[in-house]
């Protein structure tokens, strides 16, 4: 036994220095890092999922379900690489997915393992139990949180035609397709085109490369179609320059769709047939003329078809003494490989194989015994109908053909070559027949046979299967996970689907194929993240005085999609420091997000009507009103004022986070209830910036901004707006109050958002941020909704009984609210909270009574009160209203404590602070 | 105390903002004067528009039944609900105008775009560029983008990321 060597041609290549588990290894320009593993001899690359048996090589493409390594690069660790498809690069650092830990352990009990031993065994007393021990035993690849891959290149392209493959097949029909005036894109996974005649024989390619070129076909090499989608879109994956720079993800727009992605060589069944060494005979090949590299010097080939005798013809070429054991009887191929010097062995099948470490000897079905090194198998092709499949495409067995064929076609999608079963070999010389059935032997013998290696599942998990009933391919996919994971079996679902014909006494035909899904092949993570990542993650609503809040220290937080202004100054004590300025002088805050929804039209004040829980239209213009918004089951989903701007004319002003929601609701209503030309939604937000002025002091500040309009008490009374000018452009200006102070909205155009912003604070109004305000409002036990409600609060429970008492006319959750449970004396209802000492009781504890003890609610919200130096608290509380006055337990996280239930207003009941 | 300042990069100065870089030429405006239009039928919009129609007025349609009619010198049109059956707003400081122009622009376009892709563009405007919903206005050389104000960073720093990168060869 020699093992693999490098022979011609890329003998003189470049050198490219890796390591190997560790061990410094030499590869050459162009290898894959399996190419260049078995250039150094390795062909032990892993253990095996399930039984850790060591696994070689199998193949040479996207179908290798062995060869999964993590490579570490320039200090960038990228897991679960397939080594077949990785080109190498100096300085990797390469070591196996699963190493030989606890083979010994699953070697003795794999008796004891087979399919479904999980469901069997670890029932009692829960999965949960034995859950994190076995998954530390499985999984593939190890996550590195510190390693990053770089963004790759991504994109959109629209062409007319798309060829998937630049084989002899696919160079034509984008040659065809260009000629006659089409844009075409080739997508191939080679790093040059060529398709299999880049290792296999074919003639005139480089003249078919350069005709396609020079009628202008775009030709993406290293590059793989991993997805088919609705409408003609196709998902491409494209290798970065480098393992670590990242794919590039495109999405493909085509008119048409050639697929030429040619076929998958089988493996064939014989005992211990995962035994280092035995490869299929395509991939003995490829290494060979690809990379120079001889898998071994004494090989047996074992096949079923044609397509193995090139193999056969390369390696004796190369001075490997060869036998080829062919099941069928002789052929003119078998006597052109005698006439080679080649042993060729007809009419007999490879039954078992065996080594330690590699395989070292075979045993055929006549019962000879064969040295070898390596095994090289064919079990014949199986079409790579994926994305024909993917776009809606079903592939079925043809019995008189053997091979797999499309079942119908589909539009957009046409196949050529391999892949549609035309199997033409050479362009002379003896006539290919490269298909034929899987060959599942018929009786089980002591050792395994093994139908799918990524997943350890054998020809007995298959039979045990059917004896179960698992009678579907689905179902026993499900069960024994056959042609899951990384590879999804490639080499093995044919194979596995055939085994349960044969188990259940049912033809292939018959039995049918699993479900081709996307994506073909693993697409990493950071590939598809492609741009969208750090703070291009996620766009981000910013606000139009950002840079005046940013010139004034502000700490910035992103809230419910908005970077807002939290606070000014270094830490949190300048939260404190802007309530008591709201209290005692006069603050400003950036309240640009707000919604300002403009709802028009003879119907507009009907829908709002319907829309909020109590009523708008009869509002006066000029006046302003607060509202709930509540869905159909009752609940409450946002508050907001409504100003009439006139008649038919109002403005919605919602929560900042709520404005696309309460948006898209009323466009709805409009649309289904109210009529298209009866009423008009248009969302104003994004032109409009609004200061919050708020504060004892803030009718000075606003007095002394210079806006155009009559501003005095007496006709500007609380909840009133008027408009006027600013700065030569429109303004508005509404009295309304969120901290329970005199306060003031000022809209402008969003262009003078900082020219206000700085014209305020010059003014005499402190900046404030979003976290003061959220204490301002607390004090005075105003709501934010979704933190003091929950999806239950109905608007009685906050204290808002008219809708469910008093109004007649329908609207969003009115019946709802007539149901018994809306009446309920045991509803949680909104309170406040107040410690004897003072203290903060924790946001989010739970209240609590009974032995044993029961939640009757939780805090919603809880602050140090800088105006009232003490701890405030709201709280959604069972029968919250009727306990005022009571004591409550708190309970937190172990800790526990008293609290006297209060109204949820804790500074200024009587609102006199509105006037000051 | 947690700060996302850092995090979020500074929003760019809209008045400076300009990205120059070889076949790529990117300003930013934001003086136009723009009014929504929203109707029952795009007749009643498209007659509305047409009179101010011109050389220094277009007419941007987001929907059937919705259209930004978007003028550099201002339009005449009252802001509510008009018997013809369409409701104007005005708009004029909700939209920043990104223009990209240059021989590298399309390249671009198409990567932020799967519709800027595709050689049928048909009459709506509104699209996904970059992950948000934007206005597009098609140049010879390139197109005017209509970013909502509030993200229109968030473009900005997408057209610096994405110039940084490698184009690449295609049909």
């Amino acid at each position: 036994m020699t093992g693999p060597s490098r022979v011609s041609p890329q003998i003189t290549a470049e050198r490219l220095a890796f390591t190997w588990d560790g061990k410094p290894c030499e590869g050459r320009v162009g290898d894959t890092i399996a190419a260049a593993l078995l250039a150094n001899g390795i062909t032990t690359v892993g253990r095996s999922f399930k039984y850790r048996r060591p696994r070689g090589i199998l193949a040479a493409g996207e179908e290798e379900p062995s060869a999964i390594v993590d490579v570490v690069l320039g200090g960038v660790r990228v897991p679960n690489v397939r080594a077949t498809m990785q080109r190498l690069e100096a300085g990797m650092a390469v070591t196996p997915v699963l190493g030989g830990g606890a083979a010994l352990l699953t070697g003795l009990l794999s008796p004891f393992i087979g399919a479904g031993f999980y469901y069997k065994t670890f029932l009692w007393p829960h999965w949960h139990l034995f859950e994190p021990a076995i998954r530390r035993l499985a999984g593939l690849g190890r996550i590195d949180p510190a390693s990053r891959l770089l963004a790759g290149t991504c994109g959109n392209l629209s062409v007319d035609l798309c060829v998937v493959g630049a084989g002899r097949s696919g160079l034509r029909a984008a040659i065809a397709g260009a000629r006659v005036g089409r844009s075409v894109l080739l997508v191939d996974r080679h790093e040059v085109p060529g398709g299999s005649t880049l290792w296999r024989q074919g003639e005139g390619m480089a003249a078919l490369v350069a005709e396609a070129v020079s009628l202008g076909v775009a030709i993406w090499n290293s590059s793989v179609v991993f997805g088919a989608y609705d409408h003609g879109r196709l998902g491409v994956l494209r290798q970065g320059q480098s393992l670590t720079s990242g794919g590039g993800l495109w999405t493909i727009a085509a008119g048409e769709v050639v697929l030429a992605t040619g076929a998958i060589e089988r493996p064939l069944l014989f005992e211990d047939n995962d035994v280092p060494g035995v490869m299929l005979a395509d991939a003995v090949l490829h290494y060979l003329v690809r990379h120079g590299v001889l898998c071994g010097s004494r090989p047996v080939i074992a096949t079923s078809n044609d397509s193995a005798y090139e193999t056969a013809l390369a390696m004796a070429k190369a001075g490997a003494a060869v036998t080829l054991v062919d099941s069928r009887d002789a052929s003119g191929w078998s006597a052109k490989a005698a006439a080679q010097g080649i042993r060729v062995v007809t009419g007999a099948r490879v039954v078992a194989a065996s080594g330690r470490g590699r395989v070292s000897h075979v045993v055929l079905s006549d019962g000879q015994r064969l040295d070898t090194d390596p095994v090289a198998v064919s079990g014949g092709w199986t079409p790579t109908l994926h994305l024909y499949c993917q776009a809606g495409g079903k592939a079925v067995w043809d019995e008189a053909k053997a091979t797999l064929v499309p079942a119908f076609a589909v539009p957009g999608f046409s196949l050529v070559g391999r892949v549609a079963g035309d199997w033409a070999g050479p362009e002379a010389g003896l006539p290919w027949a490269w298909s034929g059935a899987p060959d599942i032997p018929e009786t089980g013998r002591a050792k395994r046979v093994w139908v799918d290696l990524q997943n350890d599942v054998t020809l007995q998990d298959v039979r045990l299967a059917a004896q179960e009933n698992f009678a579907s391919v689905e179902h026993l996919k499900r069960y024994t996970t056959l042609g899951m994971a990384t590879d999804q079996g490639k080499t093995a679902n044919l194979i596995g689907a055939a085994a349960l014909a044969q188990a259940t006494g049912r033809r292939t035909t018959d039995l049918g194929l699993t479900t081709y899904r996307p994506p073909y092949v693993p697409v990493p993570m950071a590939a598809l993240a492609g741009m969208s990542r750090g703070h291009l993650q996620s766009p981000l609503r910013r606000l139009a005085a950002e840079p005046a809040h940013r010139a004034l220290g502000a700490t910035l937080w992103d809230y419910g999609g908005l970077l807002r202004p939290a606070f000014y100054g270094q830490d949190d004590r300048a939260i404190a420091e802007e309530c008591l300025a709201a209290r005692q002088g006069a603050v400003v805050f950036d309240a640009s997000s707000l919604g300002k929804v403009a709802v028009m039209g003879p119907k507009a004040g009907e829908l709002l009507d319907f829309l909020f829980a109590n009523r708008m239209s009869s509002l006066a213009p000029g006046r302003i009103r607060y509202g709930l918004t509540l869905n159909e089951a009752g609940t409450v989903t946002d508050d907001g004022v409504v100003l009439c701007i006139g008649p038919q004319h109002y403005l919605v002003s919602c929560s900042s986070s709520h404005v696309g929601a309460f948006t898209a609701s009323a466009e709805e209503w409009r649309q289904t209830r109210f009529g298209r030309e009866a009423v008009f939604i248009h969302d104003r937000t994004a032109g409009w910036a609004t200061m919050s002025l708020s504060g004892p002091k803030s009718k000075a500040v606003l007095a002394g901004l210079g806006i155009v309009a009559t501003l005095d008490d007496a006709a500007f009374g609380h909840m009133s707006f008027v408009s006027g000018q600013f700065a030569g452009r429109a303004a508005r200006v509404a009295r309304v109050s969120f901290t329970g102070e005199r306060g003031y909205e000022i809209s402008v155009p969003a262009s003078l958002a900082i020219p206000l912003w700085q014209a305020l604070v010059v003014g005499g109004a402190s900046p404030c941020g979003i976290e003061a305000l959220g204490i301002l409002r607390a004090e005075k036990g105003f709501i934010y909704v979704g933190q003091d409600t929950d999806g239950q609060t109905m608007p009685q429970d906050l204290g808002f009984d008219a809708p469910r008492s008093k109004r007649i006319q329908g609207f969003v959750g009115d019946r709802s609210l007539q149901l018994p449970v809306a009446g309920d004396p045991g509803r949680k209802q909104l309170v406040g909270l107040k410690r004897a000492d003072g203290g903060v009781i924790p946001a989010g504890a739970h209240l609590i009574e009974g032995a044993p003890r029961r939640s009757i609610g939780f805090v919603t919200t809880s602050h140090q009160s800088p105006s009232l130096n003490r701890g405030i608290a709201l709280a959604l509380v069972e029968g919250g209203r009727g306990r005022i006055g009571a004591e409550v337990t708190w309970f937190d996280l172990g800790q526990t404590g008293r609290a006297l239930v209060t109204q949820a207003c804790a500074y200024d009941p009587d609102g006199g602070r509105l006037n000051v | 105390m947690f700060d996302r300042s850092t995090f979020w990069p500074e929003m760019p100065d809209w008045e400076q903002a300009r990205i120059m870089v070889p076949g790529l030429d990117i300003s930013v405006s934001g003086d136009a004067r723009a009014v929504f239009l929203l109707g029952g039928a795009p007749q009643a919009i498209a007659a509305l528009a047409a009179p101010h129609l011109g050389l220094e007025a277009t007419l941007l349609w987001i929907a059937a039944d919705r259209a930004l009619l978007v003028a550099a010198l201002g339009v005449e049109l009252a802001e509510g609900w008009h018997d013809s059956g369409v409701a104007i707003s005005a708009l004029h400081d909700a939209h920043l105008r990104i223009d990209i122009r240059g021989p590298a622009a399309a390249e671009l376009l198409r990567r932020g775009s799967l519709s800027l892709a595709l050689s049928d563009k048909g009459p709506g405007t509104a699209l996904s560029f970059a992950g948000v919903t934007v206005l597009v206005e098609h140049l010879a050389d390139g197109a005017r983008l209509h970013v909502e104000r509030p993200l229109a960073a968030h473009v900005w720093h997408w057209l610096l990321a994405a110039i940084s990168t490698t184009t690449e060869d295609h049909p």
